[in-house]
Order: structure tokens, then C-alpha cells, then sequence
């Protein structure tokens, strides 16, 4: 990863934190935003700083597969608190 | 003259500084017999106390302990490690032509981190223990127990992290080590079995992990994760530990079905059918294996809607299961059957492995769950898989390998002896336990209504016969160190790489780099049976 | 390419071998890492949506200046770590070297804030078993504050594992060390290994600080 983009990433990590904390402080009920924004910045981070965006094939599909296998685990954690 | 066999240096600094897998695969085989053993006499005490219908060997509170050791001890410290550590460990780079693990320095330090735990554990579980059960459900193990739960806690938390390590070291060596010409399609089953459930051990451990952190936290602290009064849920314990315990259960079985594949094919002398559905069928049970945690909570207060998902995908969950009984039989029809001491093993695991996995779906089914949780019919389906099918799976590779890993034939007459002990106990052990769940007889209660007391006889007389059947070994096994004969390179005349290196292997297992060109369990006559 | 006598580890028989061992065990190693936090965040979560009025409770004593601040300093840290591993692929040792202490810097400086934000609340009496005299008055509170302690706990020291590596690399990169094939890859491996303490960071900022205020 070159410098410029390195920069270029974190000045795309830095303004989605800017987002999230004047989210939190001026339009406090928008939850949803301020997680957009930190999902945007994790995936920002996975991506470029982690270097996903180098790995193809098996190692794409298998990262894919995990990520939604979490999301998995924590939908049925929450569905199922969320309909007893 | 070869190369000199790994066993040939001398010396304790040799055995416990080694960054060899197969001198730390034989450090494993010693500590998880230990604690074997050490399990073996929680359950001995657990089964003469309950010839009786009262209680009089134990307090109610001692019976709690023991059976607390005696799950603690078989789950984390034998059936976990058994056939990934030992097995594992000494096979996976020579049945893939590797000279070595991946990681051999972290190798040794999974074994120290599984000894160190499992001995800290133990020693917890002696001086006083712990009486919540293997399963340490809240609010008991938070709140209410007076036992050494941080203790044992920390324990089992050393040794997730050896079960981590080592899921780690079997990845990166199947992915990276492979000699040239092994392809994925080309690996022995035994390998696609370790695989999974190296994915497994890494995967679901690390939620154990955290259920453990927070375990103790509300034992010290009073922190309130699982505690109604602050808002917190102990259902939620029983998410977060059944999503690591399912899959670890798995983990305890998909190596078993590995090794069965393995003498299945050598049995019968024979290729595997159906060798991709073989192979794809372990990554599946432990894909499904993740999501069917929920069935281990149906009358635990959780949602309708949820139970009905797990219920779903409990069912589903066996039909790679299925899958692989249905290949190793028609693998051994019209076979060139021969019956050694191993492949009654092999046996004894496909027919027990069978009753415990349909007595599962019996348990799948959410109606007879209702009646059926919480009693010994549940004790009974899972001793089935765990010990009728998982440990004879480990025996089986132990009387498979063994002239491999140590150079020598130990007496074929005792080692079927024991396979037909094994069989007989086993089945006189639990299958009354089957009847007494149906009949209404709860688990983890230490006096019984004496209506229960003839099937609770039998089942304490089986034990007896299985446990002389686990003792057996120990004398022809070790005896054929000193007296057996020395192993031939291929004593079962069987396919795969190990049978292809001398018995026990030179140290960087091939003399020379391998490549490979055949497929796996090539038994056609014209198949190369040389050393490479 | 300068000849060394150096080679790969046992039982590699290439470097790019090694390498490609190195890097698939630490991705399979940051996975746990994620299973565990994951679980974690999952239940803050959980007890976010039940119980929204405690933690909205719990929520307006923490100090999320210093958290944003400390949130400010880990993304700097990582991006000095992206920019010392450009270094080493491009040969500059001098800015690796120095890239490699800036990012353990700010790590030393996150953990003094969380000492000084923990030093804070120990102060206002929120620590757990000290519940008479806490400020707060939902049990739901004390069950997020006492989560908030637990995950930021786990966190910092994996902060600090992060920072021994990055000051153990800084030595072992010293100037006058050429042959420095290994510790190439042990940088990356330490690379991805700050990138994912900094995601976790990323995710636990907004879940335990800005949501619900």
C-alpha cells in the first residue's frame, strides 16, 4: 500500500469518526448512523490497512463466509431474545 | 543403513524441549490417557454409587463434584485433545509428505499449555471442585456455588488456548506444506477430517473464551452479565456456552469419523466410495454444527420461533453424518474384508455411531425433547457418540498406528479381545440408560426411585467390563515395547504415505522430498507399495 | 539481494513458503481474536436494546472526550503501521524505524488516557463492588458500566500486547541488522495484528460510547 492511499484511507477513517461523534451529540436518536459510520470505518480498516483488497478467490469467499457466519451467531442471539 | 527413527535420542531434555510433532504427538497420547484415567475413576466412583438407590458412597453435593470432574476432565482434557493432538499431530505432515508441522515451536507450547491447564484443573477439582456441572450454568456457577469455580475456570481457559494453537497449526500445515502433487482431491479423508475440525477449534473456542472471562468476572465482581436483578440474562450463558459446546462436540467426533475412513479403506482393502462426499461431508457437519446450538436449550425459557430453527437445523445437521455411514458401508461391500484388532474398532464406532446419532434426532424432535432433556436418555445418546463411537475411534487408530508411531506388533488376540470387551461393556452400560430416561429417570441425581435399580445394576456391571476392557491395552500395548516384534513398513498392507516411511519414521519423516501422483486409497494391483 | 546464509525455518523450504504460513496463521489467529470481541459486542448490545434506559444512564457519565481522543490516537497509530510497512517494502529503514515507535507511542499514550478515564470513574465511585456509593441508580446501569469496564479491560491489553510487539520489532529492526527477511515478515504479522486491536476499538467506540446518549 503506497502512502498517498494510506493517507487517503485515514483521512476517510478520520471523517467518519467526525461523523459518528457529531451524530451522537446533535441528532442523538440516529443509532443507526452512528454505526453505519463505524461499520464503514471497519470495513475501510479490512479492506485497505488489512489488505483484504490483495487476497482473491478461496481466501475472498472464505472471509466473506465468516463475517456472515457472525452476523449469523448474533441474529440468532438477539432474534431469539428478541421473541420469547 | 536409513536414517535414524525419531525415537532414537535419549533423554528427558529430548522428549520435553522436542519441536518434533511425532515426539510431541507421543508427550499428548501419555497426558490424555492420564486423564482418561483420571475421569475413568470420577465415573467409577459415579457408577458404584449408583448401584444403590440411595445415596451412600456420595453426599449429594460429593456426587455433584464428581460428576462435574468427571465431565470437565473427559470433555476438555481427553475427547478434545485425543485424536487432533496425538493423531493429529503425528500424521498430518506425513500423510501430506511434510517434514514437519507449520509451527513446531508452537506445537510444544500447545502440549505445555494443555498439561499446565489440565494439571491446575485437576488439582482444582481435587481439593474441593467445583458442583455445577461440566456445563457450569448460570446462576449457580455466578452466584450460589461454593466450589473453586474461578479455579477450574482458569484451568479450562489455558487449554482452550492449546485447542487454538494446535486448530491453527493443522490449517496453515494442510495449506501451505502439501508436497507437490497433493491435491486436495488426493488427501486421505483422515486429513479433510482434521481439517474441519481444526476450523472448528479455532472458530468456536475463542467464544468459550470470553463465556469463561465473563463467568469469572461475575463470580468475582458481581459484574451482572447474567443476573436478572441488574438486567442481566442467564439464558444468555446458555447461548454463548452451547455455541461453543456444540461444535466442540463435534470436534470430539469429526476425527473419530477421520481414523474410520482411514481403516474402513484399510479393512477392506479397498477405495473409499463416494471420496468427495466423504470429503465435503465433514466440512458440512461442521458448518451446520455451528448453527444448531439452541437445541441444547429447548426448555430452558427460549423463544418458540428460535427452537424451531434449531430444531430444523439439528435434523439437517445429520445428514452428512448419514452420509459418511452410508460411504464406509458400501465401501465395505464386496470387499476384500480382513477383521484385525483396528477395524473392530472401526466397526464398533459405525454401529454405535449410528444409535447415538439417531437417538440425537430423537432429541432433535422438540416434543420428545420435552420428555426426554434433563434425563438419562440424554446421558445415554451422548455417551453413545462420545465414548461408544469417539473413543473407539481412538483406540482404533491406537491399534492402527501403533506399530507405526512405535515400531512394534503388540498380540492381535488381546487387542480383538478388547474390541469385543469394548463392544459388550459399552452396550451393557448405556443401553439401559436409554430406558431409564425413558422411563422418567433424571441425570445428575446421585438416589433414584428403586423401581430404577435393576437397569442402574446393569449398566454399573457394564462398566465394570468396559472399564477392565480400557485397562487391557495397557498391558499388551506397553508390553509389546519391550517384547512385541518389530513392525514391517506396512503391516496392514494399507494405502497412504505413513505406510510408505519406515516403522517409527526417521526423523524428518522422508528421506527424500515426495511428490505424489496417485490418488488416495489407491488399492488397485498395480499401486506402488514402495518406501519413498 | 544480498547472500545471506539465512534460511527459512523448518520445515520451509522457501521463504515465500514461510511467509505465506506466517501470514495464514495470524489472519486464522486475528479471526479468534474477532470471535471473541465479536461475542463481546454482540452482548453490550444485547443489553443495549433491552434495557435502553439504564444504559442511556450508564452512557452519559463515561467520558467520551478522552474516548474520541484515544479513538483519534489508535487510527493514527495504525496508519504510522500501514506507513512502516511501506517503508520496509521500500527499503527505508530510518522512516520504518521511526514510523514503528510513533505507532507504539501513541499506543502508550491510549493507554495512559484509559488509565487516566479509569482513574476518573474510580473517582465517581462506578467501579464494580463499589455499588453504594455509585452515582447511578438503574441496576441496568451497573450491568452496562461493569460491561464497559470488562470490554475496555480486554482491549487495553491487547493494546499492550501490541505496543511490546511494536517496541520488540523497533529493536530487532536496529540500523546496522541487514539480513532482516524474518523480521520483514514478523512486521507485517504485527502490522495485521495492530490493524485488527484498531478495528475492535473501532466497533467498541460507538457501541459503548456515542449510542443512546
Amino acid at each position: 500500500m503506497s502512502t498517498a492511499n494510506a493517507l487517503k484511507v485515514y483521512v476517510g477513517l478520520l471523517l467518519l469518526l467526525a461523523v459518528e461523534v457529531l451524530v451522537a451529540l446533535f441528532w442523538p436518536r440516529n443509532s443507526s448512523l452512528i454505526m453505519l459510520a463505524a461499520a464503514g470505518q471497519f470495513l475501510l480498516l479490512l479492506i485497505f490497512y488489512l489488505g483484504l483488497y490483495r487476497h482473491q478467490g478461496w481466501v475472498r469467499l472464505f472471509g466473506c463466509l465468516y463475517l456472515l457466519w457472525l452476523l449469523m451467531m448474533m441474529v440468532f442471539i438477539l432474534g431469539e431474545t428478541a421473541t420469547r | 543403513m536409513s536414517a535414524p527413527s525419531y525415537l532414537h535420542q535419549q533423554g528427558l531434555l529430548s522428549w520435553f524441549l522436542t519441536l518434533d510433532h511425532k515426539r510431541i504427538a507421543v508427550l499428548y497420547m501419555v497426558t490424555v490417557t492420564f486423564f482418561f484415567f483420571a475421569g475413568g475413576l470420577a465415573a467409577t466412583l459415579i457408577r458404584i454409587e449408583l448401584v444403590t438407590p440411595q445415596g451412600d458412597l456420595l453426599t449429594a453435593d460429593g456426587y455433584n463434584r464428581a460428576f462435574t470432574l468427571h465431565g470437565v476432565i473427559m470433555v476438555w482434557f481427553f475427547l478434545i485433545p485425543s485424536i487432533p493432538s496425538v493423531f493429529g499431530n503425528f500424521l498430518v505432515p506425513i500423510m501430506i509428505g511434510a517434514r514437519d508441522m507449520a509451527f513446531p515451536r508452537l506445537n510444544l507450547f500447545s502440549w505445555y499449555l494443555l498439561l499446565g491447564g489440565g494439571l491446575f484443573t485437576l488439582l482444582a477439582l481435587l481439593l474441593g471442585g467445583v458442583d455445577t456441572g461440566w456445563t457450569f450454568y448460570t446462576p449457580l456457577s455466578t452466584m450460589f456455588s461454593n466450589g473453586h469455580v474461578v479455579a477450574v475456570i482458569c484451568g479450562v481457559f489455558i487449554a482452550g488456548f492449546s485447542s487454538i494453537f494446535t486448530g491453527i497449526n493443522i490449517i496453515v500445515t494442510v495449506h501451505t506444506l502439501r508436497a507437490p502433487g497433493m491435491t486436495w482431491m488426493r488427501l486421505p479423508l483422515f486429513i479433510w477430517a482434521i481439517y474441519a475440525t481444526s476450523i472448528i477449534l479455532v472458530l468456536a473456542t475463542p467464544v468459550l473464551a470470553i463465556t469463561l472471562l465473563l463467568v469469572a468476572a461475575e463470580h468475582l465482581f458481581n459484574v451482572g452479565v447474567f443476573d436478572p436483578r441488574l438486567g442481566g440474562d442467564p439464558l444468555l450463558f446458555q447461548h454463548l456456552f452451547w455455541f461453543y459446546s456444540h461444535p466442540a462436540v463435534y470436534i470430539m467426533i469429526l476425527p473419530a469419523m477421520g481414523v474410520v475412513s482411514e481403516l474402513i479403506t484399510a479393512a477392506g482393502h479397498k477405495r473409499i466410495f463416494g471420496y468427495r462426499f466423504v470429503a465435503w461431508s465433514s466440512v458440512a457437519i461442521a458448518v451446520i454444527g455451528f448453527l444448531v446450538w439452541g437445541h441444547h436449550m429447548f426448555v430452558a425459557g427460549q423463544s418458540m420461533y428460535a427452537s424451531l430453527v434449531f430444531s430444523l437445523l439439528s435434523f439437517l445437521v445429520s445428514i452428512p453424518s448419514a452420509i459418511k455411514a452410508y460411504n464406509w458401508s458400501a465401501t465395505l461391500y464386496k470387499s476384500d474384508l480382513t477383521l484385525h484388532a483396528p477395524f473392530l474398532f472401526a466397526l464398533t464406532f459405525i454401529g454405535l455411531f449410528i444409535i447415538g446419532g439417531v437417538t440425537g434426532l430423537f432429541l432433535a424432535l422438540l416434543a420428545a425433547d420435552l420428555h426426554a432433556h434433563d434425563t438419562y436418555f440424554v446421558v445415554a445418546h451422548f455417551h453413545y457418540i462420545m465414548v461408544g463411537a469417539a473413543v473407539a475411534g481412538y483406540f482404533g487408530a491406537l491399534h492402527f498406528w501403533w506399530p507405526k508411531i512405535t515400531g512394534r506388533l503388540y498380540s492381535q488376540l488381546w487387542g480383538k479381545i478388547t474390541a469385543v470387551l469394548v463392544f459388550c461393556g459399552f452396550n451393557l452400560t448405556f443401553f439401559p440408560q436409554f430406558l431409564l430416561g425413558y422411563l422418567g429417570m433424571p441425570r445428575r441425581y446421585h438416589a433414584y426411585d428403586p423401581d430404577f435399580q435393576f437397569l442402574n445394576v446393569l449398566s454399573s456391571a457394564g462398566a465394570s467390563i468396559l472399564a477392565l476392557a480400557y485397562v487391557l491395552p495397557f498391558f499388551y500395548l506397553l508390553g509389546s515395547l519391550r517384547w512385541g516384534e518389530r513392525a514391517p513398513m506396512n503391516p496392514w498392507e494399507a494405502a497412504g504415505l505413513e505406510w510408505r516411511v519406515p516403522s517409527p519414521p526417521p526423523l524428518h519423516n522422508f528421506e527424500e522430498p515426495v511428490t505424489v501422483d496417485f490418488e488416495a486409497y489407491d488399492y488397485s494391483p498395480e499401486a506402488r507399495r514402495d518406501p519413498v | 539481494m544480498i547472500r545471506s546464509d539465512e534460511k527459512p525455518a523448518e520445515p520451509f523450504v522457501a521463504w515465500a513458503q514461510q511467509r505465506e504460513a506466517a501470514r495464514l496463521g495470524i489472519w486464522l489467529f486475528l479471526a479468534t481474536e474477532a470471535m471473541m470481541f465479536g461475542s463481546l459486542i454482540m452482548v453490550a448490545w444485547l443489553y443495549r436494546l433491552q434495557h435502553p434506559d439504564g444504559v442511556a444512564e450508564a452512557v452519559a457519565g463515561l467520558h467520551w472526550q478522552l474516548a474520541t481522543a484515544n479513538t483519534f490516537m489508535l487510527l493514527t497509530s495504525s496508519l504510522l503501521m500501514t506507513l512502516a510497512l511501506a517503508a520496509s517494502e521500500q527499503g527505508n529503514a530510518l522512516r520504518l524505524r521511526r514510523c514503528l515507535l510513533g505507532a507504539a507511542l501513541l499506543g502508550v499514550l491510549f493507554l495512559a488516557c484509559k488509565g487516566v478515564e479509569y482513574g476518573l470513574e474510580y473517582r465517581e465511585g462506578l467501579l464494580p463492588g463499589f455499588a453504594e456509593d455509585s452515582p447511578l441508580h438503574l441496576p441496568s446501569a451497573h450491568l452496562f458500566m461493569n460491561l464497559y469496564f470488562i470490554a475496555t479491560a480486554l482491549h487495553a491489553v491487547h493494546v499492550l500486547v501490541a505496543v511490546g510487539l511494536g517496541l520488540w520489532l523497533y529493536m530487532r529492526l536496529a540500523p546496522d541488522n541487514l539480513s532482516a527477511r524474518g523480521t520483514r515478515t514478523r512486521l507485517e504479522m504485527v502490522t495485521l495484528y495492530w490493524h485488527l486491536v484498531d478495528g475492535i476499538w473501532i466497533l467498541l467506540f460507538p457501541t459503548l460510547y456515542l449510542v443512546g446518549r
